[in-house]
């Protein structure tokens, strides 16, 4: 299956949105190599901003470009983002609603080699609580180009959660991508797998595994984690009884929290097994490796339904 | 107007503004407010809002305004006083400063203020927005300018250097900050808290032109920006300032920050202030 690099998808459709849209600009803390802005820093000099090692002014600036009238696209890693500019985020640019886009590359454990101190398991925790802040991520090929159009169409901050992986197309071109919208990405009736990002694909990997054992998962996918389409969420996992949340992220919160908050909310009560970091600092090695260890590999999504499904013929 | 009626008026209004400050907090639903800091920068205010800046109040979304970044976020009793002044919003709003459901936050929203360009009040932010906004006429072919106020003790956040060594990077002569010297912050003067002394030395390394003035003699803040209009790439102020400026028990005192007045204050500082105008 032919598999693309999210970062290089992103980063060609908002070169191709920019040939005929001199608002954007993007801006660079010294990471271009690794988030693909140099690629775009190249072919337009005019609309690419170099701000060196400092995230707090990359930050500040993107407000200031925005409130001038900018389409603002400012990429670092999500752990920097997230939090080394966090309060310029959320004062500089969400309090004046201001648009600029912040991209969080090697979000999750996708920079695996890199450590505890490069990999971002807080960032949604932290972004999802600012007010004004939508949250987009893309889960394949085909939603980041469809979230690259929507996002810079849209007028405001976002948070665009990336992990840099080669992935497959999941969905088909034509879909109809929208803010708060999530999709249902395989029918079942035994248990809901919610994702976001590239768990999607362990997730989808699950399915094979476990209908040939006679367990049916339905898996959602969640690209837009705020708003969140909790409609979508209460549909399924009254229907299945059963849910599994699996993320590149803290257990504390992201999509554990978010899918409790709406299902408590809602009144629905169910079989419940949230796969995430379990609030540890997590370590170097390949990402691969880091998913299987700390429990949120497609093996785990395998026993999590195994267990809910046994729970459920027991009872 | 001639020059030297120009000039007593902009003395006035800077003394109207102070008064219109004491006032605001004095008529706010506790009576409590940010003093020290509105009024050292009355003077800059002036100078900008009716010497200095292109603006338009019946237009505050004018593309080619020039833009103040008050990154001392703070002191917007004074530049809440100089709007109303100005006529983007009545006068009689003023007094609803810090109360709920006001326009008039107590820490700047662009979003619930006519006039204001950016939402502030976290120290330390506003050069940067203001550098994005310069570097934002660049980008659109615009030739307005962007005004940065920011406070002595301000300089001692990290992030105010990063702006400085971006702007002078991007070599951006559209760019001012005015720093408002009144040397207090919180706790007490720079000096004890954190030395941030030599300032000018310290924007002329990253860069930038700078000199300092008086802040509270009008001809000599219109003086420094006439100079900084020959000078290429970004330019500080320094305005040495008295926290506190106009009120006898005001000035230079630590208590004045940001505080409560009462009937007797209030009486006092009106009528110390009505004499100068």
């Amino acid at each position: 299956m032919e598999t693309e690099n999210l970062r290089t998808v992103f980063i060609n459709e908002l070169m191709i949105m920019a040939e005929d849209d001199k608002r954007i600009a993007v801006l660079d803390p010294d990471v271009g190599s690794a988030t693909h802005t140099w690629d775009f820093g190249q072919k337009y000099p005019k609309q690419f901003y170099e701000l060196g090692i400092a995230e707090q002014n990359t930050y500040g600036v993107a407000a200031g470009l925005a409130a001038a009238g900018c389409k603002v696209v400012a990429a670092t890693f999500a752990v920097f983002a997230s939090m080394r500019a966090a309060e310029m985020v959320r004062t500089s640019i969400c309090y004046p609603k201001l648009n600029v886009k912040v991209i969080g590359g090697y979000a999750g454990l996708s920079n695996g080699k890199d450590g505890a101190t490069h990999q971002s398991v807080e960032d949604v925790a932290i972004m999802r609580s600012f007010p004004n802040m939508t949250i987009l991520v893309p889960s394949d090929i085909v939603t980041t180009k469809k979230i690259a159009h929507v996002a810079l169409e849209y007028e405001g901050p976002v948070y665009i959660r990336m992990e840099y992986e080669d992935l497959p197309a999941v969905y088909d071109e034509n879909m109809d991508f929208r803010i708060g919208k999530g999709y249902r990405v395989r029918e079942g009736k035994d248990c809901t797998v919610v994702s976001y990002g590239t768990a999607l694909h362990r997730a989808l990997q699950a399915v094979e595994v476990l209908s040939r054992e006679g367990i049916s998962l339905e898996v959602i996918d969640m690209p837009s984690l705020k708003p969140f389409d909790e409609d979508l969420l209460v549909e399924s996992v009254r229907k299945t009884g059963a849910l599994i949340t699996i993320e590149d992220h803290n257990i504390i919160g992201g999509l554990a929290s978010i899918a409790s908050e709406y299902l408590f909310k809602n009144g629905v009560l169910a079989g419940f097994k949230p796969l995430a970091i379990k609030d540890i600092f997590t370590e170097s090695g390949k990402t691969t490796e880091l998913r299987d260890k700390y429990g949120i590999g497609t093996k785990d999504i395998i026993e999590a339904a195994r267990e809910l499904k046994s729970r459920g013929e027991k009872r | 107007m001639n020059n030297s009626s120009s000039l007593t008026f902009l003395k006035r209004k800077a003394n109207e503004l102070r008064l219109a400050v004491v006032d605001m907090i004095f008529r706010s639903d506790i009576s409590s407010g940010h003093f020290g800091g509105s009024m050292s920068a009355a003077e800059i205010v002036t100078v900008l809002y009716w010497h200095q800046m292109k603006v338009d109040p019946a237009k505050p979304c004018w593309e080619n305004r020039d833009r103040l970044v008050l990154s001392k976020g703070h002191s917007v009793p004074v530049v809440y006083a100089a709007l109303a002044h100005k006529g983007y919003f009545s006068k009689d709003i003023l007094k609803t400063y810090r109360e709920k459901d006001s326009i008039l936050q107590g820490h700047p929203d662009c979003r619930k203020t006519p006039g204001l360009d950016v939402s502030s009040g976290s120290l330390g932010q506003g050069l940067s927005v203001a550098l994005g906004m310069a570097l934002g006429a660049r980008h659109f072919g615009k030739d307005y300018h962007v005004y940065a106020l920011l406070s002595d003790g301000e300089t001692e956040e990290g992030m105010v250097w990063e702006a400085a060594m971006a702007a002078a990077h991007y070599k951006v002569d559209n760019l001012t900050a005015i720093i408002d010297y009144n040397n207090l912050q919180v706790d007490g003067s720079p000096k004890d808290i954190m030395n941030i002394e030599p300032l000018e030395d310290k924007f002329r390394a990253f860069g930038w032109g700078c000199l300092t003035t008086d802040g509270h003699d009008i001809e000599s803040i219109i003086a420094a920006f006439k100079l900084r209009e020959s000078h290429k790439g970004p330019f500080a102020i320094i305005c040495k300032t008295v926290k506190g400026k106009g009120v006898s028990y005001m000035e230079n005192s630590i208590e004045w920050h940001c505080t409560a007045i009462d009937d007797a204050g209030y009486k006092q500082a009106y009528e110390e202030l009505k004499a100068k105008i």
